[in-house]
C-alpha cells in the first residue's frame, strides 16, 4: 500500500512538474509578446531599473569591494609561492570578470531584488491589485510583469560590471597599497591579460543571461503563488533558491562553451 | 444575494469575463463573452467598472494616481483635464480633501469610496459590486449604499451588486435575485421580497439559523464526533 502511495506522489509530482514548466513556458511567451508594449512606455522599466539595480547598489558594492578584498589576501599568498606575486592583478581581474562578478553578483541580485519582485507581485496578486487591473482592460503581464523583467535583465549586467569593478578596487588595496605589489605591474599585466571580447564580454554575456534568468524565476513565481501569505513566502523561498541553482548551472554551462581548452 | 460560498462573485466574474463559462452564455450589451478575443473582451471591458470586495488599489500609487490609473492607462487627456476628472469623481465619493493620501492612510470605508471613484472613473455603463458593505461601520455602510444608488442615477449606469447584507441593500435595489447553490430560487422587487412567503427568502431576510439553508457544514452527529479522536 506504501509502495502504491508512493508511486502516486511521484507520479503527482512529476504531473505537477511538468504542468508548471508549461504554465512557465507559456507564460514566458506572454511576456515576450505583451514586452512590445510594455518597452513603448520607458519610464515604468525605467522605474523597475531603479528598485532592482540603484536599489541594489549597496550590496554589490560593499560584497564586490569584500570579494575583491579576500581574492587579493589568498591570491598572493598563494602566487607568492611559485615567485609570481606581481601577477595578482591578472588573478584577479580574470577571476573577476570571468566568474566571480556575474556569479556572485547574480546570486546577490536574487536575493536582494529577486525576492523583492516575487513578494510585490505576490502581494499585488493576493489583494486583487491584478485582477483589478485587469478588469479595467489593463493587461497585468505587460503593465506589471514585463517592466520587472526587463528592468532585472537591464540592472543585471550593470550591476556586475560594478562589482567587477569594486573587486579589483579591492584586489587593488589589499595587493598594491598593503602588501606592497608594485602598481605598474599590478595594472600593466592586468591590461596584458585581460581580452576584451573574450573575457570581459563573455563575462557580460553570462550576466546578461542570468539577469534573464533570475528576473522571469522571480516575476514567475509572483504571478503564480499561492494568494495567501504563505503562498508569498514559499514563492520568495522558490525565487532564491530555484535563481541560486539556475545561475550555478547556466554558469557551468556557458563557461564550458566559452572557455573551452584555453585555461 | 445570497449565503457565502452560493455562487455569487462567480457571477460577477462570470459577467466580467474573469471566467469563461463552461455551459451557457453569458451576454454583456448583447455580446458573447465566450466568443470574444482578449482585445475584444478589453474593449468591453472599457465600459464596465467594478468595486471589488476590499478596494483592490494600488499600494504604490496615492489616492489621486489610483482614481487616474484607467484615464492615463485609456485616454491621452491632457494632465490639467484629468486632474480635473479625478478630482470630480473624488468629490463625488467625499475625498477630494484625501487625493494625495497614501493608500495606506485610508480606512476599509475610505478605501472602498476611493476604489468607487475608481470604478467610475471612465463613466462605465455596467457597474459591478462584490460585497460593497462587508466589514463596514454602520455610517460607512449606509453612506456606501446611498453613494451607490446616486451614482447609478447620475450615471445612468446598471449597476450588479452582489451581496448577503439584506437590510441595507434592499433599501437601494430595483430587483433583488436570491442565490442558493449557483440557481436563481427567488426574485422580485424590495417590496415583493420584504412580502414573500418563500422559506428561503425568510430565513435569509429574519437571518435564521434553521430553514433551506443549513448553517452547519455536513457533519457526523456531534456525540460521535465527540466520542472519537478525528477532528470532526
Amino acid at each position: 500500500m506504501s509502495a502504491v502511495a508512493a508511486v502516486r506522489r511521484l507520479g503527482a509530482m512529476v504531473t505537477e512538474g511538468v504542468w508548471r514548466l508549461g504554465f512557465a513556458a507559456r507564460f514566458f511567451l506572454m511576456l515576450l509578446v505583451y514586452s512590445g508594449q510594455s518597452l513603448r512606455r520607458v519610464h515604468l522599466t525605467i522605474r523597475e531599473i531603479y528598485f532592482s539595480g540603484v536599489l541594489s547598489l549597496l550590496i554589490i558594492v560593499v560584497s564586490g569591494l569584500f570579494v575583491g578584498l579576500v581574492l587579493g589576501l589568498q591570491g598572493y599568498e598563494t602566487l607568492q609561492r611559485f615567485g609570481s606575486g606581481d601577477a595578482l592583478g591578472v588573478l584577479v581581474a580574470l577571476s573577476l570578470t570571468r566568474e566571480l562578478g556575474p556569479v556572485v553578483a547574480g546570486l546577490l541580485f536574487a536575493s536582494r531584488a529577486g525576492s523583492a519582485v516575487t513578494a510585490e507581485i505576490g502581494l499585488m496578486k493576493t489583494t486583487e491589485q491584478l485582477k483589478a487591473m485587469d478588469m479595467m482592460a489593463v493587461n497585468p503581464i505587460a503593465r506589471v510583469v514585463a517592466p520587472r523583467f526587463w528592468g532585472g535583465v537591464i540592472a543585471m549586467p550593470l550591476l556586475a560590471s560594478i562589482f567587477t569593478g569594486m573587486g579589483i578596487l579591492g584586489g587593488w588595496l589589499i595587493g598594491v597599497v598593503v602588501i606592497g605589489v608594485d602598481s605598474g605591474a599590478f595594472w600593466s599585466q592586468m591590461q596584458a591579460a585581460v581580452d576584451f571580447r573574450y573575457d570581459i564580454m563573455n563575462g557580460v554575456i553570462k550576466s546578461v543571461v542570468f539577469g534573464v534568468a533570475v528576473s522571469l524565476i522571480a516575476v514567475f513565481e509572483g504571478y503564480d503563488c499561492h494568494p495567501t501569505a504563505e503562498g508569498i513566502s514559499r514563492a520568495i523561498t522558490r525565487t532564491v533558491v530555484s535563481s541560486a541553482l539556475a545561475i550555478l548551472a547556466l554558469d557551468f554551462i556557458l563557461t564550458s562553451f566559452m572557455f573551452r581548452g584555453t585555461s | 444575494m445570497g449565503g457565502s460560498g452560493c455562487g455569487k462573485t462567480t457571477l460577477l466574474r462570470l459577467i466580467g469575463g474573469q471566467l469563461r463559462a463552461v455551459g451557457g452564455q453569458v451576454e454583456v450589451d448583447g455580446r458573447d463573452l465566450g466568443a470574444l478575443g482578449t482585445d475584444d473582451l478589453y474593449a468591453l471591458r472599457r465600459r464596465m467598472g467594478m468595486l471589488f470586495q476590499f478596494g483592490a488599489l494600488f499600494t504604490d500609487m496615492s489616492v489621486f494616481e489610483n482614481v487616474a490609473f484607467p484615464l492615463r492607462e485609456h485616454t491621452d487627456l491632457p494632465e490639467s483635464m484629468l486632474r480635473d476628472l479625478v478630482l470630480m469623481k473624488l468629490n463625488a465619493v467625499g475625498l477630494r480633501g484625501a487625493a494625495e493620501l497614501a493608500t495606506s492612510e485610508l480606512s476599509g470605508g475610505m478605501a472602498r469610496r476611493v476604489a468607487l471613484a475608481r470604478a467610475i472613473a471612465l463613466d462605465p455603463m455596467l457597474i459591478m459590486y462584490d460585497e460593497p458593505f462587508a466589514g463596514l461601520d454602520p455610517i460607512s455602510l449606509g453612506v456606501i449604499g446611498q453613494l451607490i444608488r446616486r451614482l447609478n442615477d447620475a450615471l445612468g449606469a446598471s449597476t450588479v451588486m452582489v451581496t448577503h447584507d439584506v437590510h441595507e441593500s434592499l433599501e437601494i435595489v430595483d430587483y433583488v435575485y436570491f442565490v442558493s447553490d449557483g440557481k436563481i430560487v427567488a426574485e422580485g422587487t424590495p417590496e415583493e421580497i420584504r412580502a414573500s412567503s418563500d422559506a428561503f427568502v425568510h430565513q435569509f431576510i429574519n437571518a435564521e439559523a434553521d430553514g433551506p439553508v443549513p448553517f452547519h457544514y455536513p457533519a457526523p452527529a456531534f456525540g460521535d464526533s465527540l466520542l472519537t479522536r478525528s477532528a470532526t
